[in-house]
C-alpha cells in the first residue's frame, strides 16, 4: 500500500512536480540538459519523504527546530500518514477514515474559501468553557440539577455555526440518558415489587408446605398400626393448594427475573447509546464533542459503567495497545490530546503566516485541518488569511496542471505570483527544472533552424518534434513555424519578383533587397549568381556616386562627370546613376556636348572628327579619362 | 560727244570707287599668306570638318604632342596660337623628323575626305 505523508495531500501539485523532476534527472542521461517526455507524466504514487521533495529546505520544510517540534506534535512525518487509496489517516498509531484525498482536498478548499462569521466565536467558546469547567473531574459529585443546567447549555452552544451541531447531538444522548435513568428507576421499583411478590408467594408456599407436613404428622400418630392401614388413611387435603402456592411463587420469581432483566436492559441501552455517540465523535475527529460527551458521561454514569462496552474490540484495535481496558476516561484523554495537537498546529500556522512563511503555513494548516477539521480552533482561523492561503493553494495546484501540460512559461508566471505572497515557496528548485526544460527545447529549435538553413527538412521536423515534446508551447517553435511558412511563401514570391526586376533591368531594386533575396534564393544557383553580379555592379556604382558627391563638394564637376561616365559603363540603366548624371549635366554641358559629338563621330567611324572632338573636350577637362581613352582609340584610326 | 560738264563728275565718282577698290584689294592681299593660301579657321573646320574636303590652308600652330605614329604619318595634336583650341594633324614622316614640341610652325594643310588635316609642308616661325 502506497502512502503519501500528510503534507503530500496539500502539496500534491508540487510533489508531483518534484516527482517529475526526479524523472527528469533519470532521463537526462540520454541527452544532457534535455528533459525527457516523461517529465509531464502523471505522478505515480510513490513513497516520498519531506526532505526528498524539498531538497532546498534542509531537513524538511520546517524552518526551525522549534517549529519542527511543534509540528511534530501534530504530525510525525516519519510515522503519521494519509492513505490515498482508502482515505485513512494514521495519527499517533490511530487510524481515521476521512475519505479519499479528492474529498479531503475539496473540503479543505471549501474551508479556505468560506467566509466564517467569527463575531460570535468568543460567546461560543465561553459557553463551552463553562461546560468544561463545571464538568471537569474536580467536580466529582455534581448534583443532577447542575448536570441538567449544563445540558441546557449544550443547546445554547448548538446555536452557533462553528459548533456544527455537535452540541445538539451530545444534548440528545444526555437527554436520552437522563430519560433512561428515570425509566431505570421505574423498572427498579417494579423489580422490587416483583421481588416482594415473589417473596410473598414463596412464604405462602412455604406455609402451605409446613401445614401439610404438620397435618401429615398428625395423621401418622392417629393411625398407628400396619402399613396398609396408614396408606389407606393418608391425608390429601391441602395438596392442591400447596401446588398452586408453589406455582404462584414460580410465577412471581419469573416476573421478578423479567423485571430485573428489563431494568438492566434499560441501563445498558442508555450506556451503549451514549458510548456509541462518544465513540462516533472520536472516530469522526470531532474531538471537542467527544470530550464534552465523555465529561457528561462521567457524571451521568459513575463507577463500573466507565468501561467501554460498545465496540470494545474495535476500540482496542483503534489504540493498538495490548491488554488495554477501554474506558470513557481513556477516550476523553485521547480527545483532549488530539485537541491539544490541533491547538498547537494552529499556533504554528499563525506563527508561520505572520512571519511571512505562508507556504509553510499552508502546509501546517492542511496537516492540522486533516486532524482537526471539525475543531473550533481550525474554524476560527482568520478568513482573510485563509483566502491568501487559498490563492497560494490554487496557484500550487495550477503549477501542477501546468507542469502536466509542460507549460513552462505559465509556471514561471505562476511562481512569480506565488512568490509575491509566499516568500518561502520552493520556487528555485522548480524554476531550475523549468529553465532546464526550456533550454533543452530551445536547443532543439536552434538545431531545427540550422537544419532548415542546410535544407534538411527531415531533421527540421525531428528537431521540432523533440522541441515540442519538451515544451509544447515554446514561443520559439511558433516563431520558427511562422518563419518557415513565411520563408516558403517568400521564396516563391521573391523568385518571381527577382525575375521581373531582372527582366526589366531594375537592378537597383534588387540590390536594395539583396539580403532578402540572398536568403530566399540561396538554394537557386542561377538566380544567386545573377544576384551576386547585380550586387557587385550596384556596389561599384554606389562607390562612384559617393566619389562624385565628394568631387561636387570640391567644385570639380568635370572630374565627377568623368566618374559618372565610367559608372555608366558598369550599368547604364541604373536609375540612381541616371539621376546623378542628369543633375550634373548642366554644370558640364560644354564638355558633355563636345564629348558627345566625339562619341557620335567615333560611332560613325569618323575617327578624325572624333579625335578632334576628344581633343577639344580635353581642352575643357585636361584630366578627362574619357578623352584620353577616346584619343588613344581614335588617334591610330585617324587615317582610314 | 560727251558733255564737258559730265566728265568731271564721272571722274569725281570713279576716284572714290577706285580708292575703295584699291583698299579692298589691299585688304584681300593682306589676308593672303606668302604661299597665297587662306588661313585655317578652326571654328569653320569644327562646324563641318568633312565639308572642307580638298581645301588647302595655311595653318599657324604650336605642336602639342604626338598622338600616334602610323608609320608614314604621325598624328600630332596642335594648338592654335591663342592656345584656345587643339586638334590633330597628320604629318608625313618625311617632314616630321625634327618636330619640336611647343614649337610654332607654319603649315600648309589639306583637308582630307574624312576631315583629316594633312600637313603638306611646314616651317618654323
Amino acid at each position: 500500500m502506497e502512502k503519501f505523508f500528510i503534507s503530500m495531500i496539500l502539496l500534491f501539485p508540487v510533489c508531483a512536480w518534484a516527482q517529475s523532476s526526479s524523472l527528469l534527472k533519470s532521463n537526462s542521461s540520454t541527452a544532457p540538459g534535455v528533459p525527457s517526455p516523461a517529465l509531464s507524466q502523471k505522478s505515480a504514487p510513490i513513497n516520498v519523504t519531506q526532505s526528498q521533495q524539498f531538497p532546498g529546505s534542509g531537513g524538511g520544510i520546517f524552518e526551525s527546530g522549534t517549529l519542527e517540534r511543534m509540528s511534530d506534535k501534530v504530525f510525525d512525518v516519519n510515522k503519521d500518514s494519509f492513505n490515498l487509496e482508502n482515505g485513512q489517516l494514521h495519527w499517533k498509531g490511530k487510524t481515521f477514515d476521512i475519505g479519499n484525498s479528492r474529498l479531503v482536498k475539496s473540503r479543505f478548499e471549501r474551508y479556505l474559501s468560506i467566509d466564517a462569521d467569527l463575531s460570535e466565536y468568543a460567546k461560543y467558546q465561553s459557553i463551552l468553557n463553562e461546560i468544561f469547567a463545571q464538568l471537569s473531574a474536580v467536580n466529582d459529585r455534581l448534583p443532577p440539577e447542575k448536570i441538567r443546567y449544563m445540558w441546557t447549555k449544550l443547546f445554547d452552544a448548538a446555536e452557533f455555526e462553528c459548533d456544527g451541531g455537535g452540541s445538539l447531538l451530545i444534548a440528545n444522548v444526555v437527554y436520552l440518558s437522563m430519560r433512561m435513568k428515570n425509566e431505570y428507576k421505574f423498572y427498579r421499583m417494579e423489580e422490587n415489587r416483583k421481588l416482594l411478590e415473589a417473596n410473598n408467594a414463596k412464604e405462602i408456599a412455604k406455609n402451605q408446605a409446613k401445614f401439610m407436613e404438620y397435618a401429615s404428622d398428625k395423621e401418622k400418630q392417629r393411625f398407628s398400626g400396619s402399613v396398609q392401614r396408614k396408606a389407606a388413611n393418608a391425608r390429601t387435603q391441602g395438596t392442591t393448594e400447596s401446588a398452586y402456592a408453589l406455582a404462584d411463587y414460580q410465577k412471581e420469581l419469573a416476573e421478578f427475573a423479567t423485571a430485573t432483566a428489563t431494568k438492566e436492559a434499560v441501563a445498558m441501552k442508555a450506556i451503549t447509546q451514549f458510548q456509541s455517540q462518544a465513540y462516533a465523535f472520536a472516530l469522526s475527529r470531532k474531538f471537542q464533542q467527544a470530550q464534552v460527551a465523555c465529561m457528561f458521561y462521567r457524571h451521568l454514569y459513575r463507577g463500573n459503567a466507565q468501561e467501554i462496552i460498545v465496540g470494545k474490540d474495535q476500540f482496542q484495535d483503534f489504540f493498538k495497545v495490548s491488554n488495554l481496558t477501554p474506558t470513557m476516561e481513556f477516550l476523553e484523554s485521547f480527545a483532549v490530546d488530539a485537541r491539544r495537537d490541533v491547538r498547537d498546529g494552529m499556533k504554528s500556522v499563525e506563527s508561520l503566516y505572520n512571519a511571512g512563511d505562508r507556504y509553510s503555513a499552508l502546509q501546517r494548516l492542511m496537516e492540522t485541518f486533516i486532524l482537526g477539521e471539525y475543531d473550533p480552533e481550525v474554524y476560527q482561523f482568520d478568513p482573510e488569511k485563509r483566502k491568501v492561503l487559498l490563492k497560494i493553494y490554487r496557484n500550487a495546484a495550477t503549477i501542477k496542471e501546468l507542469a502536466d501540460s509542460k507549460d513552462w512559461g505559465g509556471i514561471e508566471e505562476m511562481i512569480k505570483d506565488i512568490n509575491s505572497m509566499a516568500s518561502d515557496f520552493p520556487s528555485r528548485e522548480i524554476l531550475a527544472k523549468v529553465r532546464s526544460a526550456q533550454q533543452a527545447s530551445n536547443m532543439y529549435v536552434t538545431a531545427a533552424k540550422q537544419s532548415a538553413a542546410l535544407g534538411k527538412t527531415d531533421d527540421v521536423a525531428k528537431n521540432l518534434e523533440k522541441a515540442a515534446e519538451l515544451w509544447p508551447l515554446n514561443p520559439e517553435i511558433t516563431k520558427f513555424n511562422n518563419d518557415l511558412i513565411g520563408l516558403s511563401t517568400g521564396m516563391i514570391q521573391y523568385a518571381q519578383k527577382f525575375d521581373q526586376l531582372y527582366e526589366s533591368g531594375n537592378y537597383r531594386e534588387i540590390a536594395n533587397e539583396a539580403p532578402e533575396y540572398a536568403a530566399t534564393l540561396r538554394n537557386d544557383a542561377e538566380r544567386s549568381k545573377k544576384l551576386r553580379d547585380i550586387v557587385v555592379k550596384i556596389g561599384q556604382i554606389d562607390m562612384v556616386l559617393a566619389q562624385v558627391a565628394e568631387l561636387e563638394k570640391q567644385n570639380n564637376p568635370y572630374f565627377a562627370w568623368d566618374l559618372l561616365e565610367n559608372a555608366r559603363q558598369i550599368e547604364p540603366s541604373d536609375p540612381v546613376l541616371a539621376r546623378a548624371i542628369a543633375k550634373l549635366a548642366p554644370e558640364v554641358s560644354d564638355y558633355v556636348k563636345v564629348l558627345s559629338d566625339a562619341k557620335k563621330a567615333e560611332n560613325e567611324k569618323k575617327y578624325a572628327e572624333a579625335l578632334n572632338y576628344y581633343l577639344a573636350a580635353q581642352m575643357i577637362f585636361p584630366a578627362s579619362r574619357a578623352c584620353r581613352l577616346g584619343i588613344e582609340r581614335t588617334a591610330p584610326m585617324y587615317i582610314y | 560727244m560727251r558733255d564737258a560738264k559730265t566728265t568731271p563728275i564721272i571722274i569725281a565718282v570713279l576716284i572714290p570707287i577706285a580708292a575703295v577698290a584699291v583698299a579692298l584689294g589691299m585688304v584681300y592681299l593682306k589676308k593672303q599668306n606668302v604661299s597665297g593660301l587662306e588661313d585655317f579657321s578652326y571654328p569653320l573646320y569644327m562646324q563641318n570638318p568633312s565639308g572642307l574636303n580638298g581645301n588647302k590652308y595655311l595653318l599657324k600652330a604650336q605642336l602639342d604632342m604626338q598622338l600616334a605614329d602610323l608609320g608614314n604619318y604621325k598624328i600630332v595634336s596642335v594648338k592654335t596660337p591663342d592656345e584656345m583650341s587643339k586638334f590633330a594633324v597628320a604629318i608625313p614622316s618625311r617632314i616630321s623628323e625634327n618636330l619640336i614640341t611647343r614649337q610654332r610652325y607654319k603649315m600648309v594643310v589639306r583637308i582630307g575626305e574624312g576631315g583629316q588635316i594633312y600637313v603638306d609642308s611646314m616651317e618654323k616661325y
